[in-house]
């Protein structure tokens, strides 16, 4: 019954991104995705390489949001500074 | 302890948890990095608070308490309350630094959350309510009404001295 | 209340790596405002350290004192020469959070 909660929690929060306004928005909703996915792993593969999986895939996806969210920033500035 | 109530009960203790320590370790006062700039301007343009924005910036673009909490409760449930819990914070932290943060606010979370995994397991609580509550709370925070949020979290960082000096 | 049998390991560990970190001058608290400090210090990140890898190491399979005191200096020693090799400050543009 969690990982149903929790897989109910993405999809929701799927087509809450078709209703962002922006990319920030869209941002913030992806993080809880991010967040119920890492969650979904580490109960579905129960074991210690099951955390060991989930912690990994919750920091890389925490870098590749960082990614994105900087690049969204340097290209607002250069939009500005234009 | 019945499941459904142990879930919001733990979404609730996360909830605090999270951002009780995010808030004293400073994130709704500055952006750690331009990501979370960009995403705190956003929810300002949008209607929200400012110091909220940026709390809600940071939580995107680097492991914090609330990345803490959840791994933490993963690790504990995969490999045993409080063993799972310390080697989370320890690979927090690691994450932490990779993400060009400090890591002070992972860390906290992590061990805060172990701690308390560990006392309520005494009254019924699975180390599986607090993920799924985590992952609740931070709905809450991320994915309903983030200008709402963000107010809510402004509110609070003013309260406990943190509120942000940009403007 | 219940204590783990392997809780006073926990404790060697974490007062190993912070007596010897204090032995090979590392500071005890980060600097002041410690949430934005860079520094290694003791209490942090040595001390999280020291008994997150002995749990690392109970779950491996090595229990015992003699682990922890081993773990807790190994500990201390990383934190001293390796950590800032492993996970080097930022400079620049992506500043503290």
């Amino acid at each position: 019954m969690l990982i149903e909660i929790l897989g109910i929690i993405v999809i929701i929060m799927a087509l809450r991104t078709l209703l962002a306004q922006n990319r920030e928005e869209r941002l913030l909703c992806l993080n809880v995705i991010g967040f119920s996915m890492s969650a979904i792993i580490g109960l579905y593969i129960q074991t210690p390489f099951g955390a060991i999986i989930a912690i990994t895939f919750f920091v890389t996806s925490t870098l590749s949001s960082n990614a994105i969210a900087y690049s969204l920033g340097r290209v607002k500035e250069e939009i500005m500074v234009k | 302890m019945n499941e459904i109530l142990g879930i919001i009960l733990a979404a609730i203790i996360s909830w605090f948890n999270f951002v009780l320590i995010d808030t004293w370790m400073g994130l709704p006062e500055s952006p750690g990095v331009k990501g979370a700039e960009i995403i705190g301007r956003s929810i300002q343009k949008r209607g929200g608070n400012l110091a909220g924005g940026f709390f809600q910036g940071n939580i995107v673009c680097s492991p914090d308490a609330s990345a803490g909490t959840l791994l933490a409760s993963i690790a504990c449930f995969t490999i045993g309350t409080p063993e799972g819990g310390l080697i989370a914070a320890v690979l927090v932290y690691f994450g932490n630094r990779l993400c060009a943060d400090p890591g002070y606010a992972g860390t906290t979370g992590a061990l805060s959350i172990t701690a308390i995994i560990y006392l309520t397991s005494f009254i019924g609580f699975k180390p599986e309510f607090f993920i799924v509550g985590m992952v609740l709370a931070i709905l809450t925070i991320q994915g309903l009404y983030q200008t709402g949020a963000s107010r809510l979290l402004g509110k609070l960082a003013q309260k406990m001295g943190r509120y942000t000096k940009i403007s | 209340m219940i204590i783990h049998a392997n809780v006073f390991s926990y404790f060697i560990a974490l007062a190993a790596a912070l007596i010897l970190s204090l032995v090979l001058r590392l500071p005890l608290l980060p600097d002041k405002p410690m949430r934005n400090s860079w520094t290694i210090s003791a209490v942090f990140p040595t001390a999280v350290l020291s008994v997150g890898f002995y749990a690392m190491a109970y779950e491996l399979g090595y229990h015992g004192y003699l682990v922890a005191l081993i773990t807790g200096i190994i500990t201390a020693l990383f934190a001293k020469f390796i950590l800032e090799k492993v996970v080097p400050r930022p400079e620049g543009e992506e500043s503290h959070e």
